[in-house]
């Protein structure tokens, strides 16, 4: 007896400890929008979830708005994007709480959501309110996903690099054009690249510890656009050439020229990209957006001057593509109380509402945004940092932007070329085997998901 | 003798006591483990809905069997508890020993000992992170000056990654192990040692006659909670390693939260936090039955 009520109690820790462990995934209580409900002149409140840290913009925003409406008062709610932040997101969205409007970031995360019906289709706002898409936005911008429009982009996400310019005019090397290579990237990087041990600096440093897309997607993208993962009959594209290009060059420029900042250092240590440019421990970095880090003095001090050009083509004479481009994603949750009163502030915040935040280096999707104004408040009172030229060519040029349509198992693709390229670059696993592997492994998880 | 109807309210009166607790230990841990006993046997991404719900029977538990990331993680995981807990024990236990007798700065020491245990996994990781750094961490440097030409990529490298994270566990849990087994040497009976003076035991001996038995049910229980909480690793690898780099530190609980909330399988998901349950239980009551072996043998 005692024997068994033993064994009952040692199940029952087992049980607890491992409850405290992989749990909290399932104690969802669906409960209702907790939001009040517009009636007759009461004050209307809306939550705005975004993943811009509050003091680089929307706290601004909020207050324009707050002072402006005093019937609608928002309150902005900061989840950071990764995917704990996401994760967060997603259980409130679906849990139906506390979420009116939120801005999203990521196409596959955004269209999971669509997928899961939590997002409202503004088409019956737009056209009540006979919203020009086309002559705001420009109608190629905006995406209609299963004859709905989810949502409207604030921000054009323009993907760049930064670059010390006067690094570059050291070395005696011109400013590349616009249409530059990824190889010409790495020919520069290298030529960039000085010192040895403590004071190396390499010539180019890329993410790989934080951004949920790799150094391969992104030249993926910029050569096929954003379904790099699929051939045209659905099965994977890791037999095209171009995945053998980009292997190619990322390996020479770890690897061989060691022109680009550790892969195992970035991975452990997790080093600020904007920290390490103004240290000069770095002359180009990967990611417009830091722009808003350098212009900041008084956390990042530094005195040479930041040229931006846009991300590199694989091939030139081919077309190319910048990114996911429209980004900052407005959408209404489908459990929201205010719908009406979260439309209007969609509508002034992706217009003229969006000001504050051009101020941190984000560029308006509002085809009515003056140019000059934006180099203007993205350099702030530090012009002279700047390589102004560059920065007018970089907000004005003429990108094609490319939306994913295919997302059969991404998220699993994106462990999957995480994993084998770990291989190729630490372990020196050889292009082809890696390709091999890579092309068997994810045509089986696209299988699977099919 | 009490009347019936007395004994059953004294039986009432006890259960409403218990009641509070109960309410939070079902609703909070019973119905969400069975819900996901339920899961387990469905295809489900919770972001669509009940609506978006499938039975598919056992095929969760066989797909396991065939999945490259489970298995490897599961391997993983083996390799982490077969090294980490004797580990653990093999270091905690002379520290307990030397804390036990006259020693200076006792408390202050076994608080330094305590402290990883108790602090956020989230500083840890990113501490370790700079440590383990492969060209210019505090480690590396160390090894370098010490004449090592080509020091360990620790987590930036696939073989030396698990090592490392091995490291940081037994570190974590040496703290907590050494604290037990300090409560366990308070129990056992000074008279014994004093009957073995009398005998002319040495210290040695002592040791290996009077502390190390009278610390079995120490240790067992040890050993059951280590290997518990060792095999449900997660805030290293989450904070740190991502469970790569190439996967070489994937762990179990790990690729159980990747897959429910990266991949939106919860019923994969629910079905591998089964089968640890079920691995976990069935390792536990070996140990159990193995100690009332020993236990009868003493």
């Amino acid at each position: 007896m005692k024997k068994r009520l033993g064994l009952v109690l040692l199940s029952v820790l087992v049980m607890a400890m491992l409850t405290t462990a992989c749990s909290g995934s399932n104690g969802n209580d669906s409960g209702n929008a907790t939001t009040n409900k517009n009636n007759n002149g009461e004050v209307v409140r809306l939550k705005i979830w975004g993943g811009t840290p509050e003091e680089n913009g929307p706290k601004q925003v909020v207050e324009n708005w707050n002072a402006q409406n005093p019937n609608i008062q928002v309150e902005y709610v900061r989840f950071v994007n990764d995917d704990a932040g996401n994760t967060k997101l997603d259980t409130a969205l679906y849990s139906g709480k506390d979420v009116d409007i939120f801005i999203g970031y990521t196409p596959t995360l955004r269209n999971k959501r669509i997928d899961a019906g939590v997002v409202e289709p503004l088409d019956a706002y737009i056209n009540g309110d006979s919203f020009d898409l086309d002559k705001n936005f420009g109608s190629d911008n905006i995406e209609v996903i299963d004859d709905h429009i989810y949502y409207i982009p604030a921000q054009k996400a323009i993907d760049g690099i930064l670059i010390n310019k006067t690094m570059l005019d050291e070395i005696g090397e011109p400013l590349p054009s616009a249409d530059w290579t990824w190889g010409d990237l790495a020919d520069l990087s290298k030529k960039l690249t000085t010192g040895e041990g403590a004071n190396k600096r390499y010539g180019f440093m890329f993410d790989y510890a934080t951004t949920t897309i790799s150094f391969e997607q992104y030249m993926a993208m910029s050569e096929v656009g954003a379904d790099y993962y699929y051939n045209a009959d659905g099965s994977s594209s890791f037999d095209q050439s171009y995945w053998k290009e980009i292997y190619a060059l990322h390996q020479r420029m770890q690897n061989v020229d060691g022109s680009v900042y550790p892969y195992g250092d970035v991975v452990t240590a997790k080093p600020s990209l904007a920290q390490e440019f103004v240290n000069e421990k770095a002359a180009m970095i990967f990611g417009s957006f830091h722009i808003r880090s350098v212009k900041d003095l008084e956390n990042y001090p530094h005195d040479f001057v930041t040229a931006v050009l846009p991300i590199p083509t694989l091939n030139k004479d081919t077309k190319s593509y910048n990114g996911f481009g429209m980004q900052d994603f407005l959408s209404i949750s489908k459990n929201s109380q205010n719908k009406d009163a979260a439309w209007e502030f969609i509508k002034w915040y992706s217009t003229e509402g969006y000001s504050p935040m051009v101020d941190f280096g984000r560029v308006p999707s509002w085809k009515d945004y003056d140019v000059t104004k934006i180099v203007e408040q993205t350099v702030g009172e530090n012009a002279h940092l700047f390589d102004i030229d560059s920065m007018k060519a970089f907000y004005s040029g003429n990108y094609n932007f490319s939306f994913p349509k295919n997302n059969t198992a991404r998220s699993e693709l994106d462990k999957l070329i995480k994993e084998e390229t770990e291989q190729l670059i630490l372990n020196d696993k050889s292009i082809d085997d890696t390709l091999a592997s890579l092309k068997e492994r994810a045509d089986k998880l696209i299988g699977e998901r099919k | 003798m009490l009347p019936w109807y007395n004994k059953n309210k004294e039986q009432l009166t006890g259960y409403l006591f218990i009641l509070p607790n109960m309410l939070g230990l079902i609703c909070l841990t019973f119905i969400p483990i069975l819900f996901s006993a339920f899961l387990s046997f469905t295809e489900w991404n919770f972001l669509g809905g009940f609506k978006a719900l499938k039975w598919i029977g056992l095929d969760n538990y066989f797909a396991m069997f065939e999945d490259p990331w489970f298995l490897k993680s599961l391997r993983n995981n083996f390799i982490y508890v077969a090294i980490t807990v004797p580990l653990i024990m093999l270091f905690a236990l002379p520290i307990a020993l030397i804390l036990n007798s006259k020693v200076y700065w006792k408390n202050l020491i076994r608080m330094m000992i305590f402290m990883p245990y108790v602090s956020s996994a989230v500083i840890v990781a990113v501490v370790w992170g700079l440590l383990y750094r492969p060209s210019e961490g505090l480690i590396n440097s160390f090894l370098r000056d010490l004449g090592l030409v080509n020091p360990p990529g620790w987590i930036a490298s696939t073989t030396w990654a698990l090592p490392a994270v091995i490291i940081i566990g037994v570190w974590g849990l040496i703290g907590y192990t050494m604290i037990l087994y300090l409560a366990g040497l308070q129990g056992i009976p000074r008279d014994l040692y004093e009957a073995a003076e009398v005998d002319g035991a040495n210290s040695m001996k002592k040791l290996l006659y009077i502390t190390v038995p009278m610390l079995r049910p120490t240790t067992f229980f040890i050993m059951v909670t280590l290997i518990i909480t060792t095999f449900q690793v997660f805030g290293t690898i989450f904070m740190l390693t991502q469970g790569g780099p190439a996967g070489s530190t994937s762990m179990l609980a790990y690729y159980i939260y990747i897959t429910a909330f990266n991949f939106h399988k919860f019923g994969y998901s629910s079905a591998m936090s089964w089968f640890l349950f079920l691995m976990l239980f069935i390792v536990t009551f070996f140990q159990w039955r193995q100690q009332k072996k020993w236990a009868n043998d003493f």
